[in-house]
């Protein structure tokens, strides 16, 4: 930091300036209270002030300026708008409250003030500061940690309580408890639980009763004011309860009354006979639940043998009468045949083969088709039969020919061996004397053998058998044409 | 092989009441299943008399007992009957 100098016109700034610097340095108003508010307010960044509240003035802006006043002083304060919509109450003047907040010095104004973050009425106030507080604490350490809380043995074999002996909270409890469980083992822990020193004594309890075996602590008083209930906010019996071995129900009080040590515990009861409830089942029902378990367990494994034995039964049946035994063979043997059938069977099996084959039926027996098939086959028979009898026709007149041409070799030579001969002349038969003329040369056929002749005469043909008396001519030999005299051989 | 059902024996014995009804509620219920044969049946059938036996003895074998602690001369704890007094029919 600079500071001004005023050089005076013919001096030597050089001597004044040594005078100066022997002067203590002067501090700028700005300088100093910067230098304060460095130095106070990070010490005092969070603090929890009890006071009186005076000078309240509110703001049209929310904001709520006071002074907190005691006996020895006053600090201004202020409750800026945000923090006051969630104040659960009015401050008014005159009011005994613990204020929480920081210290700010404010460099325009030149004063200090606390700016107030939270506020409640004192009694009350100074309680529920401890119980923050505490509060805080066991959170820091994690000992309200939700997942730290276990859960409640099903059947206590031994409940230990920390409570006062002569108190109506152990009587209720012990009432309830053991009309739900009437054999229910209970330890008591004696201790106070109010009055001065009273949280210590609770805390020796928890501790003894951990080192007996029990399997849950039960850590109890009746309802009371809030002084009366203040020994269990009390942060070492809480670390006491958090430290237990065993689960812990708290029930301390009525059900609107939360002190520490039910949020530390594993429980929180709202009452004596609440916990009762929560320690101990209904043994009558306890009991009953073995006895169903017990008679559903006789009736399975009856369930068991039942089914086992009728098996049984089912397959002696079968091994003493062996016609059973073939019966259901057969039976098997049947069925696999069946479906051996069915499934040859199946490719006519569908609807449209069906189908098919009804229309196929029904077509064929079509009355015109009939009529139409019956006509082609008489046409085709006529038609075979012309064929046929022009054919037959043909091979009869062949046939007669060829008999005939059999027939004539055959009476020739029958003839000729009965005396008839053939005349024939170069090879031709001559059957009319007209064919032949003098001086020809002429073979006759005979029945055996031949001769060669040579015509020497011949007549004009009208007579084929010149002197013959018979009256009967044998028409046959004459139609013949022979010109042969069978006489002439015979004789 | 006797060992193993000596400790299982008193482990059952060491487990807690709900401990050994889940057990029998499970064997009676794989035993209703039926899907057991007989000789397991059988088994399953004297594990859950066994469990039911214990059962109920551990619902039995509690004596009322009510006791205050209370600390002895030379600095003990000692458990000694309790009897909350008067207001009992309160």
């Amino acid at each position: 930091m600079t500071r001004p100098r005023r050089p005076e016109i013919g001096t030597t700034g050089d001597l004044f300036a040594e005078r100066e610097r022997a002067l203590p340095r002067p501090w700028s108003v700005g300088e100093l209270t910067r230098a304060l508010r460095n130095a106070v307010e990070p010490k005092f960044r969070d603090v929890w002030v009890a006071g009186e509240i005076a000078n309240l003035r509110r703001q049209a802006s929310g904001h709520v300026y006071f002074s907190l006043k005691d006996p020895e002083a006053v600090i201004g304060a202020v409750l800026w708008a945000s923090q006051g919509r969630r104040l659960g109450f009015a401050l008014e003047e005159g009011q005994e409250v613990i204020a929480r907040g920081f210290v700010e010095i404010y460099p325009p104004h030149g004063k200090y003030q606390l700016v107030v973050q939270e506020v409640e009425p004192r009694g009350a106030g100074a309680a529920a500061l401890m119980l923050q507080q505490v509060k805080e604490r066991l959170q820091a350490d994690g000992l309200l940690d939700p997942a730290r809380k276990r859960p409640l043995p099903f059947v206590p074999r031994r409940v230990g309580v920390a409570t006062s002996p002569t108190g109506a909270a152990v009587r209720d409890f012990l009432r309830v408890l053991h009309g739900r469980f009437p054999s229910l083992p209970v330890l008591v822990a004696p201790c106070r639980v109010q009055g001065e020193g009273a949280a210590s004594t609770v805390a020796s309890a928890v501790r003894a009763l951990c080192r007996a075996r029990v399997d849950v602590v039960v850590v109890t008083r009746g309802g009371g004011s809030a002084e009366e209930l203040a020994p269990f906010n009390d942060e070492r019996l809480a670390r006491v309860i958090a430290a237990c071995p065993v689960p812990v129900v708290s029930a301390v009080g009525h059900e609107i009354d939360v002190t520490v040590a039910d949020l530390v515990a594993d429980v929180r009861a709202a009452t004596p006979t609440h916990a009762a409830q929560l320690v101990a089942p209904v043994r009558e029902e306890l009991v009953a639940r073995v006895a169903a378990l017990r008679a559903r367990l006789d009736r399975a494994l009856a369930g068991v043998l039942d089914a086992r034995r009728s098996e049984l039964r089912a397959l002696r049946a079968e091994l003493a009468d062996p016609a059973h035994l073939l019966s259901r063979e057969r039976h098997r043997l049947d069925d696999l045949l069946h479906r051996g059938a069915a499934s040859a069977r199946a490719p006519f099996r569908s609807e449209r083969d069906r189908l098919d084959g009804l229309r196929a039926v029904l077509v064929r027996s079509d009355p015109r088709r009939r009529v139409r098939e019956l006509r082609a086959r008489f046409e085709a028979g006529a038609l075979r039969l012309g064929a046929w009898q022009s054919k037959t026709f043909r091979r009869e007149a062949m046939r007669v020919e060829r008999l005939r041409s059999r027939l004539e070799p055959a009476n020739v030579a029958k003839l000729l061996s009965r005396g008839f001969s053939l005349v024939l002349r170069e090879g031709h038969l001559v059957s009319r004397s007209a064919q032949a003329s003098e001086g020809d040369d002429v073979r006759i056929a005979l029945g055996e053998g031949w001769i060669d002749a040579r015509v020497t005469a011949r007549d004009a043909g009208e007579d084929p058998l010149p002197g013959r008396a018979r009256p009967e001519g044998d028409r046959d030999a004459g139609s013949g044409g022979a010109a042969i005299d069978p006489l002439s051989r015979r004789r | 092989m006797n060992q193993p059902s000596e400790r299982t024996a008193q482990a059952e014995a060491e487990e807690t009441y709900d401990a050994l009804v889940v057990r029998l509620e499970r064997v009676v219920a794989e035993l209703e299943s039926g899907q057991l044969g007989l000789e397991q049946s059988i088994e399953k059938f004297a594990e859950g008399v066994r469990l039911a036996r214990d059962a109920s003895r551990k619902l039995d074998e509690a004596e009322r007992r009510v006791e205050l602690l209370v600390r002895t001369a030379d600095g003990d704890e000692e458990a000694v009957p309790f009897e909350p007094e008067a207001g009992r029919g309160s």
